[in-house]
């Protein structure tokens, strides 16, 4: 299920608040992923579309190099194009609410569209959650953002909880299980 | 110690406060970066201390905070065993911190998980639902294939728990495990499939989502289960659960290209009674990517074209996106599906979201004719000449600056050049103007070039001196394939390189520029003026090119001084005076002086070769200057001689053109020298002449032994042959001597590249009969400014010489054509009968059978997975399901405890044979003897043995056949 491969919350100020690999990357690719995706979103203008083809850029620009380099010989040759050159890769979306940036990476057959209404269920179930939800409640509770994160995508970035309510549910269940202990604790 | 600090922290006031104060910490260090680094790695310090520490509190803080510094790029895999602590905790709220830091920390190989399976067993036997939960969610992170084995029963068992919740928490984290212990899948098989059928529907749709996201990896196991699929795509109405169930269509159409008729229209259905965009773009999606649209189905292609014609007017960037993505992967399908969507592309060329036109580029292909280009030409190469556009939205009339960006500007350039060249300049109707727009994207890459060397961006001056290259052999390829617009290519050339700034900006086109240049001299009438441009080198910047741009740069003064001292049929004979001749010889040899010390050693051997032939040359000029000097005082010369008709010596008039003229090149496809060096059967052993011919050759060598002949009076045969045919006086000289064998050669080798039969002999006729009225249908300004500019510089090319206000006045002579009538007569006739008109050579092969697809060829290779970038990020799951064979036996039914008895004996048997295969070379290291297990191995070691004696049975069993067949063959 590894529709979603990572999904990290950005600042304007190109901050990670919140970050989750579904999938498995090395440090090295995770730092690179991060770098290159944050500069690509913050780059974005407000009336582009929500959907960036990620290719790794270093690759790109050898891959032309190379066609460049050879046949500089006087070997005559059509040249055909060099057109639309290198796609592999995965489809980045994001989203912008107030100050934060939803990203996701998705695999490049997933439904982008539906990438974007996960997101902003995500968005709507924090809002309920933390009540009005701003960038703040986000960093200053980070591990619940987190635990929302986790009943809603499961572990496998695939939205396995479409409902809400469902989801409030059980956080809140948790919660009050977190606060019974604490009391048992003091009490004991 | 622990009780007191409980006491004194009650409701984890401590650990809200510390979170936190870490967190305010940072937000007060924000100012600089070396300050906050500063700051977060005393911080990290500070939590290895903390995490230390015995008391569980202050651990899962640290823990907590180690998780929130994570963020900023701090590892803390060093944590894993504190993580384990935590996660082991009884308490829940340690525990959740636990399991989550585990999520982030944990990996596949890491030792821990040997430690973490007995936690993650009890906890999944926990009571507590939500612990299970939390559990369960730990466990899809984490998994590796030896935990996969060893809690793969403990799940199974845990899809039938009555609380919805954990089913379908289960079901999530069994997808980790079928991937890394595939076996679980095909013996647990109904098991889990049996979940499709839950009452819960969150559980349904986690289990279509796992099953959808397995067939991806490997949709065997699950096509006997189509049908119900097909129901229950009728019958659920939740547009999440159908969106996986299209998913799961499209992975199942590619593999089983006979469910399109049964889905195709129940696909068709649902677009049309559903409103949500998203569950119409999958439906699309599925049909297109899952090959349900075949390239002769037209109704379906104009149903989903329409449907998205419409997303394409929609407001939503998002929407006109990916419905011109999906426009793409129509086209792949047939291209004529898209071809008349041409007024919408070249609308999405002027969107205002940037992303959105660069994928309408990559449509060009499919929508342009020659009717079209100009104006997407125009449109695009506006872009590209603009930093910032002004966008005014059609809907809301509000005005927006868009910048423009350079990758996007190269991406232009890369497509239209592209577009250009599309099946031998197929859409291109006016030369002229595509040679004029060659021109002009020089001047704009050069201008691009210029724009980013301020701004020290190295990204991107790769591609563009890449671009450079790119035009220079577009430019290239229209002289060699078009030869009636050779005299304007070579215009346009002498244009560009008089611009002293493409010398120092973009040097990569020249390599192709000199080449062509020097090539096609034999249009320029006065060869001696360029070359004393070229060699002038007033600012020093030739001296500073590059070895490759020298070497070329080198042949092409000599061509083009060979063309113009040769030229014989031109009215320019007052120049043209063999004072000016050596003159200008002494020139080239002091310009090629100053590379006979070039630290190059090919340039420094070229330049001292040339030195040496020039100097020969000059020579035997003087000698003939001398004479004809004599010839004037005497006053009989004048008379003699006639206009364009100066006898120059031989070396000058036969050798050096020798050394170019013997072919004229024709265009070859790319890669067909090489397959040609593969099917060549070379004899080297007959030698190419006979005696009787060698000897022969010796007599003619005697006969015009040319360094004698210089002095004479030329020998008028040889020269009266060269006047009436270019072959036959190459059985004549010495040099063309090597020419013949070459033509010979041609001759008896059928895999010779044969020249266009008319090339050279029609090449004029060509010309005069081309009629230029004709071409000129289009009446656009673009194309009549275009044209006037032609005019202007037909008559008197004034070359632009920017910087060094030379003003030289380069001739091209043009053959046979009248342009005067072009602009006063402009007769419209259909575009096909104008095109055969001009003669373009196309690309020579040698068989027919390597036609390929020209039409979306890159792109289809990109999509092709396998091409992935060496340095690029491998997003491919690394499990071994794919090649999990799922053919082998296993029980079907489950529920008996005896059921579940009996499997685990299949299990350890199924075991055993892994570790069999695992350990198929080691076992040999195996010593007999040792304990229970060994006996296992010994028994193993014994199958394996057999096995592979059967194996070497059979091998033997072949190669005694492949003996007898031989023994067959020899009787």
């Amino acid at each position: 299920m590894i529709d979603v491969k990572y999904m990290f919350l950005l600042s304007r100020q190109g901050k990670v608040r919140l970050i989750k690999w579904y999938d498995v990357f090395t440090h090295k690719e995770k730092q690179r992923i991060l770098k290159d995706i944050s500069t690509l979103v913050l780059s974005r203008k407000a009336k582009m579309c929500n959907i960036i083809e990620y290719n790794n850029t270093t690759e790109a620009t050898t891959t032309t190099t190379s066609t460049v380099a050879t046949s500089t010989n006087t070997a005559i040759a059509a040249t055909t194009g060099t057109n639309n050159s290198g796609s592999s890769g995965h489809k980045v979306i994001y989203k912008r609410y107030a100050s934060l940036f939803f990203i996701c990476g998705i695999d490049e057959n997933s439904n982008e569209l539906l990438t974007l209404e996960m997101i902003h269920r995500y968005v709507e179930t924090l809002d309920k959650y933390f009540g009005n939800v701003c960038e703040l409640d986000i960093i200053f509770n980070f591990s619940k953002a987190y635990y929302v994160l986790n009943e809603m995508f499961g572990c496998t970035g695939a939205l396995m909880e479409s409902s809400k309510k469902d989801i409030l549910h059980n956080i809140s269940l948790m919660d009050s299980i977190e606060s019974s202990d604490n009391l048992s604790s003091v009490l004991s | 110690m622990s009780f007191s600090d409980s006491r004194l922290r009650p409701f984890g006031i401590f650990f809200e406060k510390s979170l936190k104060d870490l967190i305010n910490g940072i937000r007060s260090h924000n100012h600089n970066a070396h300050e906050l680094h500063g700051f977060l790695t005393k911080s990290v310090s500070e939590c290895r201390e903390e995490v230390k520490s015995p008391d569980m509190t202050i651990k899962t803080n640290s823990i907590l905070k180690l998780s929130y510094l994570e963020m900023y790029g701090f590892d803390m895999s060093w944590a894993d065993f504190y993580v384990l602590e935590v996660m082991s905790s009884n308490d829940f709220q340690q525990k959740r911190v636990g399991y989550l830091a585990a999520q982030q920390v944990f990996h596949e190989d890491s030792d821990m998980l040997m430690l973490a399976t007995n936690c993650l067993k009890k906890d999944l036997s926990n009571a507590n639902a939500l612990k299970v939960g939390i559990a369960l969610n730990g466990i899809s992170s984490i998994i590796s294939p030896n935990l996969a084995r060893d809690i793969s029963k403990d799940l199974i068992k845990m899809l039938r728990h009555s609380k919805p919740y954990i089913r379908k928490k289960t079901v999530a984290s069994l997808f980790k495990l079928f991937l890394q212990y595939p076996e679980a899948l095909r013996d647990d098989f109904e098991a889990f499939v049996e979940k499709l059928h839950d009452e819960d529907t969150s559980v349904v749709s986690a289990t279509v989502s796992v099953i959808c996201e397995l067939c991806k990896i490997n949709p065997q196991p699950f096509m006997k289960l189509l049908p119900l699929f097909y129901d229950m795509l009728i019958e659920i109405d939740n547009n999440w659960i159908i969106i996986r169930l299209l998913k799961l269509f499209t992975t199942f159409c590619k593999q089983e290209p006979k469910l399109r008729l049964k889905l195709l229209p129940k696909v068709l259905n649902l677009i049309e009674k559903t409103t949500a965009t998203s569950l119409i773009y999958e439906s699309i999606n599925c049909i297109v990517k899952g090959g349900m649209l075949t390239a002769d189905d037209v109704d379906t292609a104009v149903q989903i074209l329409e449907l998205l014609t419409k997303f394409c007017a929609s407001d939503d960037p998002n929407l006109r996106y990916v419905s011109c993505v999906l426009f793409y992967y129509i086209g792949k399908i047939n291209t004529a599906f898209i071809y008349s969507f041409d007024k919408l592309v070249i609308e999405l060329l002027e969107d205002v979201d940037i992303s959105i036109r660069s994928k309408a580029l990559e449509l060009l292909e499919g929508i342009v004719n020659e009717d079209n280009l100009i104006e997407i030409t125009s449109k695009l190469l506006k872009q590209v000449a603009i930093e910032e556009e002004d966008y005014t939205s059609t809907v809301s009339g509000i005005s927006y600056k868009i910048t423009i960006p350079i990758d996007y500007k190269i991406k232009i350039i890369k497509s239209l050049l592209y577009l250009f060249s599309l099946n031998d300049y197929e859409n291109i109707s006016l030369f002229e103007w595509y040679i004029t727009i060659l021109g002009d994207m020089c001047d704009m890459v050069l201008y691009l070039k210029t724009s980013i060397g301020a701004s020290n961006n190295n990204v991107y001056s790769k591609e563009i001196s890449g671009l450079g290259v790119l035009v220079g052999k577009h430019l290239r390829n229209v002289a060699v394939k078009v030869p009636e617009m050779r005299d304007q290519v070579v215009l346009a050339i002498i244009k560009i390189i008089s611009n002293s700034n493409i010398y120092s900006e973009l040097s990569s086109i020249l390599v192709n520029l000199f080449w062509t240049l020097g090539e096609f001299s034999s249009l320029i009438d006065n060869g001696n003026d360029l070359i004393r441009v070229l060699i002038s080198d007033k600012e020093g910047l030739v001296v500073k090119l590059s070895p490759v741009d020298l070497k070329t740069l080198f042949v092409c003064l000599l061509k083009v001084y060979s063309n113009w001292v040769n030229a014989s049929n031109t009215g320019h004979t007052a120049e043209r005076n063999l004072e000016e001749v050596q003159k200008l010889c002494k020139e080239l040899i002091e310009f090629y002086e100053k590379f006979s010390v070039s630290v190059d050693f090919e340039v420094q051997e070229r330049s001292t070769q040339i030195i040496e032939f020039l100097k020969l040359s000059f020579e035997a000029l003087e000698v003939l200057n001398n004479k004809g000097s004599e010839e004037e005082t005497s006053g009989e010369g004048q008379e003699h001689q006639l206009p364009g008709k100066i006898e120059l010596p031989f070396l000058v008039s036969d050798v050096l053109p020798g050394f170019f003229n013997s072919w004229e090149l024709v265009p070859i496809k790319q890669g067909t020298q090489l397959k040609l060096q593969k099917k060549m059967d070379l004899d080297t052993s007959v030698p190419f002449l006979t005696a009787e011919e060698i000897a022969e050759l010796d007599e003619n060598d005697v006969e015009n032994s040319f360094y004698e002949d210089i002095d004479d009076d030329y020998n008028s045969e040889v020269k009266d042959q060269y006047e009436t045919s270019d072959s036959d006086i190459m059985d004549e000289n010495p040099y063309p001597k090597k020419n013949n064998k070459l033509s010979k050669e041609k001759i008896d080798n059928p895999f010779y590249l044969q020249d266009d039969d008319d090339d050279d002999a029609d090449g004029d006729n060509a010309i005069k009969e081309r009629d230029l009225l004709d071409m000129n249908d289009n009446t656009s300004d673009t194309i009549q400014t275009n044209l006037d500019r032609i005019q202007k510089n037909k008559s008197a090319l004034l070359l632009d010489t920017n910087n060094s206000n030379s003003g030289i006045n380069i001739q091209v002579s043009r053959p046979g054509r009248n342009i005067d009538n072009v602009s006063t007569t402009q007769s419209k006739k259909k575009s096909k009968a104008k095109k055969k008109k001009i003669k373009i050579i196309s690309d020579s092969t040698l068989y027919n059978d390597e036609l390929e697809d020209k039409l979306f060829v890159n792109t289809s290779s990109i999509t092709d997975k396998t091409h992935r970038p060496k340095n690029g990020i491998d997003l491919n799951l690394k499990t071994n399901l794919k090649n999990f064979d799922f053919s082998k036996p296993f029980t079907t039914k489950i529920g008996d405890d005896e059921y579940i008895e009996e499997e685990d004996i299949d299990i350890n048997q199924l075991r055993k044979q892994f570790e069999n295969l695992k350990n198929n070379d080691d076992s040999m290291n195996f010593k007999d003897g040792e304990e229970e297990e060994v006996i296992i191995i010994k028994k193993k070691k014994k199958k394996n043995n057999n096995k592979k004696k059967t194996n070497s049975g059979k091998s033997k069993k072949k190669s005694k056949k492949s003996v007898a067949i031989i023994d067959k063959e020899d009787e």
